[in-house]
């Protein structure tokens, strides 16, 4: 029993440890922030490191009132973990990372949680009345609607991973064509592939994620 | 050319399907999954062009243009990478 699961500690893929690496990354500089927020005093300003989160926030906080309304306080902090998760892992090939979101496995499970938030913002703007969505136009729709709940998971994770995966294997075919001279061409193709095209990702999954969950939201919520 | 193809052609009759023969064939077949591609890319740029025209005509809401743009090209950029994951799996054949 014990060996078996040494074996599998031992057997683990590489970018399982970079995806833990950015969660620990992530998690040390909120815990860090979170302690400055607590013991911030009111009189004097903030320092430019703090600046930077704050507004941050206030932001992402306004952008996401915009669109969900009344509760949004359950997607805010969701989405924006999301949406850091996902850029960090996406620029970490510039690290000489393998970078987690370049595997279906990262991917799915991240689209399955966006799929999760989705329907708990359904649930909780309308309770059970938001399973009444899938009978909307006509009863007989109802095979239809749940398709076009399920199908986002599949078409969200492909999206990301293919996305990822084209651009590293671009890298490949450029860093085994150019040899040494790829110090000087590498560097071009690592600002387009990995932070050009994962920061357009990150944005696209988060904002796709809260456009579903708007669609759950209902009228009476968006009302002050 | 006509000395050419009858060159070729024995060539291609004579053929044996042996593991080579499958391995060249997925990846002809990865190369026209790949052209999935021109339908997504004619697709992405009818989207830029039309937010292109969108902000000549409203330049104050070029925020919120650029953003319905850079979304709705991702969703059409999805039909080419389904096109994408077929080569990846034929390569690996």
């Amino acid at each position: 029993m014990m060996t078996q699961i040494l074996d599998y500690l031992k057997n683990l893929p590489g970018y399982f440890y970079t995806s833990l690496g950015i969660m620990a990354f992530i998690a040390v500089i909120s815990i860090i922030v979170g302690i400055k927020v607590k013991k911030m005093d009111v009189r004097q300003t903030p320092s430019k490191f703090m600046t930077l989160f704050i507004s941050l926030v206030e932001f992402y906080n306004n952008m996401i009132k915009g669109y969900i309304g009344k509760h949004w306080k359950f997607v805010a902090p969701v989405t924006l973990t999301l949406a850091i998760y996902v850029l960090l892992s996406n620029i970490s090939g510039v690290f000489a990372l393998d970078s987690p979101t370049r595997y279906t496995s990262i991917t799915f499970s991240l689209s399955i949680a966006s799929f999760i938030i989705v329907q708990t913002t359904g649930f909780i703007s309308q309770s059970w009345r938001h399973l009444l969505g899938l009978f909307k136009p006509l009863a007989p729709m109802f095979p239809l609607n749940v398709v076009s709940e399920l199908t986002p998971i599949i078409s969200m994770s492909l999206r990301l991973f293919g996305n990822v995966a084209s651009g590293s294997v671009f890298l490949v075919i450029v860093y085994r064509g150019a040899g040494w001279l790829s110090i000087f061409i590498a560097p071009a193709f690592h600002i387009v592939f990995d932070i050009g095209f994962g920061f357009i990702q990150a944005v696209v999954i988060v904002l796709l994620t809260i456009i579903f969950a708007s669609n759950k939201v209902s009228e009476s919520d968006f009302a002050k | 050319m006509l000395t050419l193809l009858n060159q070729i052609l024995p060539v291609i009759l004579d053929v044996v399907p042996n593991e080579f023969y499958a391995r060249g064939l997925a990846y002809i077949g990865a190369g026209i999954a790949v052209f999935t591609g021109f339908g997504s890319g004619i697709g992405q740029g009818i989207a830029a062009s039309k937010a292109v025209e969108a902000v000549g005509r409203q330049p104050e809401a070029s925020g919120k243009i650029t953003t319905t743009m850079i979304i709705g090209q991702a969703v059409a950029e999805t039909t080419g990478l389904y096109g994408l994951l077929i080569a990846f799996i034929l390569i690996n054949k």
